[in-house]
């Protein structure tokens, strides 16, 4: 038998929690799956809080809350719902299906609804069967992960950096589209500068290293390594962990190394529906016995393999310990030159931190004077086809996701009338970099009556992709659930000629397996 | 509060037209007469207000200028149209009206046009088209011109129809804004008789006076928000999603500040804010990320 569902539940002070005493005085009896956070209202409810419950092993979130028009706080509950509305939508990228996150009103006497909405809450996620995020959806990589075959042991034993030499430096690429190499390039005069501060070892955009190069190096020789790219197959694993032993220093450089980037949406797809794709059932694949990466593959005498695919694209800091972040995507000339003064300089910045100010865009925004004092989006407007003004994206009704977007990028997107993406990343102690501008976007959200309010909230654009564009494989729920509850099983031992599972786009996560759940 | 327009060919007129008409120094001494100056055989009365911000008050207008009328010029044939009153409260003035003569239509006013030198008005339901020689129309009132500037200024917010909202968080505080130590009071609010205008003004009075007690002591909300001001990039997000107005972009430092005299301590700023600048004390981040993961750490119940 199954374990009950579990439900974090956040209820408000006047409201929800009232009713659920009440509930309890009146001894009613309803599932005990409910495990209960007391908030003053449901507008402090962070849909960073619902990603970390989901996270951490819950099966379903109840957000409870005064009726609206009986809001302690006049309409904190309806920017609450503005939130769910928007929330639940990024939750499906991620299979979460939208029962498992509800929002439900209760007054402080109605002891009998509120027992009536857990029950039914419950009862509705047995249905579903365990969520089970870590298992179905993190635990799969771990695996994979084993095959690099460089661990981190050893690394504190290293020489200190010979004075009188130039210091050894490595740019390599791991998944990414090459923009951050011509980044460094972008110094223009900085560039030939540095390239007679330092002595670079590798470099394979420019130069001919090979890997058995850095690899005959001695541990630790390289004073700075920059990384840039996510890890999606176990080849950029592997050169992770290598640059990581050889490396002083090791910084990520550029969106994906950061956080994932652009490379990291892909998450929002099983590996098996990526593979598929690419392929299998593109119209314009030709792929005679469909193998895949990772099937050796016989041709002219010689045993061919490809790297394998990772289950999902991890960023740099999670597969090594990583000094240093350069953001961006790509990073400014402005940042990589201000980072590359710091790194070869003494003292070093602190360990760990991220080389650009760490105060949001708005703060730098040429548009900033613009911007009314009290924003309210009451219709969403599209770059493309509205005719803008040179002021406040939101307050025009556009996604901009500067309020949570750390500056160092000299706004150059906001200067040639774009608004902020996000390439730059959270600030300092932000947990979930889309979490925390999902909720500020829906905040912003008015209209009269909640039903109003849930159809604008309904017409934001693609929510995983706008508030994750860069950080989805960083944020707290960074891939997709599997289906089938079992952990990705490694591709290479998939028959070649087997064809692939059927892939749907958005494959509906079906009931709870028997097998998996016991 | 300004009227509302009324438009039409000649002979319609707004019920305050009709009432400056009645008065002893109005432009025709007081005599009800129609286009061609001739007193009217039949006068229409209709408010347009129905279901409108103050549509009680509008039917209760109706009713009086129809008794007005029909006392001023009993030979004349009155109808109010509309179905005014259907409204509990006006049966019984309803009643006195049919008593004198005074038809009673339940259909609401459409189109009016100007046919064979009288007015066909097209009425809603089974009515049809009525004529008559004078249509008098009651419009929903408007906001006056500067309500929305004071409400910017005031930081609280309009009603749909553009009246300032005297929407409070507590029912014992009538008049109350949103905004502590604001309050609206009378036709700022929308429509109001004046009887509800010297109540509403009572109310403000004793409320203002009662927070002015000497030795008084405002107290503060212990939860109140705060801001780490380092963090804060300004974006206003915070000060958007604050339903008391207490939180500001200062404009000297361009950072979020939080006025502790208004905050109520909600913590829908704290969740709204983007950089974690803003903060609920007492409901911290990290408070509440620690709850959950002890809570879920404690296994299957």
């Amino acid at each position: 038998m199954a374990a009950e569902p579990r439900i974090v539940a956040f209820l408000c002070n006047w409201c929800a929690y009232s009713a659920a005493d009440r509930a309890g005085q009146a001894h009613l009896a309803y599932p005990q799956s409910l495990l209960a956070v007391r908030v003053m209202c449901t507008g402090r409810v962070e849909p960073a809080f619902v990603l970390q419950a989901f996270r951490e092993g819950a099966d379903g979130v109840l957000i409870a809350g005064c009726h609206p028009g009986d809001c302690h706080y006049l309409d904190g509950n309806l920017r609450a719902a503005a939130r769910h509305a928007v929330l639940s939508r990024a939750l499906e990228a991620a299979g979460i299906e939208p029962a498992r996150l509800r929002l439900a009103w209760a007054g402080a006497s109605e002891a009998d609804r509120f027992a009536a909405i857990v029950t039914e809450m419950t009862e509705a996620l047995r249905a579903l069967g365990p969520l089970d995020y870590r298992h179905r959806a993190l635990d799969a990589i771990e695996d994979a992960i084993h095959l690099a075959p460089h661990r981190l042991d050893g690394i504190e034993a290293r020489p200190a950096h010979a004075p009188g030499e130039k210091p050894k430096v490595a740019f390599y690429w791991n998944a990414s589209c090459g923009g951050c190499e011509e980044a460094v390039v972008d110094l223009g005069d900085g560039f030939a500068d540095l390239l007679g501060k330092v002595e670079v070892v590798l470099w394979p955009v420019a130069l001919d290293h090979k890997k058995k190069d850095v690899e005959a190096l001695p541990d630790g020789a390289i004073d700075v390594a920059f990384l840039n790219g996510a890890v999606r197959l176990t080849e950029q694993d592997e050169w992770a962990q290598l640059l990581r032993r050889k490396s002083r220093l090791l910084v990520a450089f550029g969106a994906c190394a950061h956080l994932g980037g652009v490379v990291g949406l892909g998450n929002q797809a099983l590996k098996e529906e990526l593979l598929d794709a690419a392929y299998r059932s593109a119209p314009s694949v030709s792929n005679r016995g469909a193998p895949l990466p990772g099937t050796p593959v016989r041709a002219n005498g010689h045993d061919l393999s490809l790297p394998v695919l990772l289950s999902r694209t991890l960023p740099l800091g999670e597969v090594v310990d990583v000094d240093y972040v350069i953001p961006g995507c790509p990073p400014s000339p402005a940042v990589v030159q201000g980072a590359l003064e710091k790194l070869l300089g003494d003292p070093l910045p602190p360990r760990g931190a991220v080389l650009a100010p760490n105060v949001s865009l708005c703060d730098a925004c040429p548009r900033k004077d613009t911007r009314p004092e009290r924003i309210e989006v009451r219709s969403l407007r599209r770059l493309a086809t509205s005719a803008l003004e040179a002021t406040c994206f939101l307050a025009q009704g556009l996604v901009c996701v500067g309020p949570a977007t750390r500056q160092g990028c000299q706004p150059g997107c906001v200067e040639a009338g774009m608004p902020c993406r996000g390439c730059f990343g959270p600030l300092d102690g932000v947990r979930d970099a889309g979490a925390a501008m999902l909720s500020g976007f829906a905040s912003l959200l008015q209209a009269d009556g909640e039903e109003a309010l849930r159809a604008l909230a309904a017409a934001v654009p693609d929510p995983a992709g706008t508030f994750w564009r860069y950080s989805y494989a960083a944020g707290l729920l960074p891939a997709r659930v599997r289906p089938d509850g079992r952990a990705s099983a490694p591709v290479a031992a998939q028959p070649a000629a087997a064809p692939s599972p059927a892939a749907p786009p958005a494959p509906a996560v079906t009931g709870r397996d028997e097998e998996s759940a016991a | 509060m300004e009227p509302g327009p009324v438009e039409g060919p000649a002979g319609v007129l707004s019920s305050y037209q009709l009432e400056r008409m009645l008065h002893p120094d109005g432009p025709t001494g007081g005599r009800l007469v129609g286009p061609d100056g001739a007193p009217p055989r039949a006068v229409l009365l209709a408010s347009a207000a129905d279901g409108a911000p103050g549509g009680d008050l509008a039917a209760r207008e109706i009713l009086k200028l129809a008794h007005l009328v029909k006392a001023r010029h009993p030979e004349a044939a009155v109808a109010v149209a509309g179905g005014l009153e259907r409204s509990p409260e006006l049966v019984a003035e309803a009643d006195v009206l049919r008593a004198q003569g005074v038809e009673l239509l339940l259909g609401a006013p459409g189109a009016i046009a100007a046919a064979g030198g009288r007015l066909e008005v097209q009425l809603g339901g089974p009515e049809g088209v009525r004529a008559a020689d004078l249509v008098v129309i009651h419009a929903p009132p408007h906001p006056a011109a500067g309500a929305a500037a004071l409400a910017r200024l005031f930081r609280i917010d309009l009603t749909r129809a553009g009246f300032l909202s005297d929407r409070a968080a507590s029912p014992f505080e009538p008049t109350a804004t949103r905004i502590a130590g604001v309050y609206v009071a009378g036709a700022a609010a929308g429509p109001r008789s004046i009887h509800q205008a010297i109540r509403d003004g009572a109310a403000a009075a004793g409320l203002v006076l009662a927070s002015l007690e000497p030795g008084e002591r405002r107290p503060l909300e212990p939860l109140a928000a705060e801001v780490e001001a380092a963090l804060c990039g300004g974006c206003g997000i915070c000060a958007a999603a604050c339903p008391f107005g207490a939180v500001v972009i200062e404009r000297a430092t361009g950072k979020a500040s939080v006025e502790a005299v208004h905050c109520r301590g909600c913590g829908t700023c704290a969740a709204a804010c983007p950089t974690g600048a803003t903060g609920a004390r007492h409901f911290t981040r990290a408070q509440i990320a620690a709850e959950i993961s002890a809570l879920l750490a404690g296994g299957t119940p």
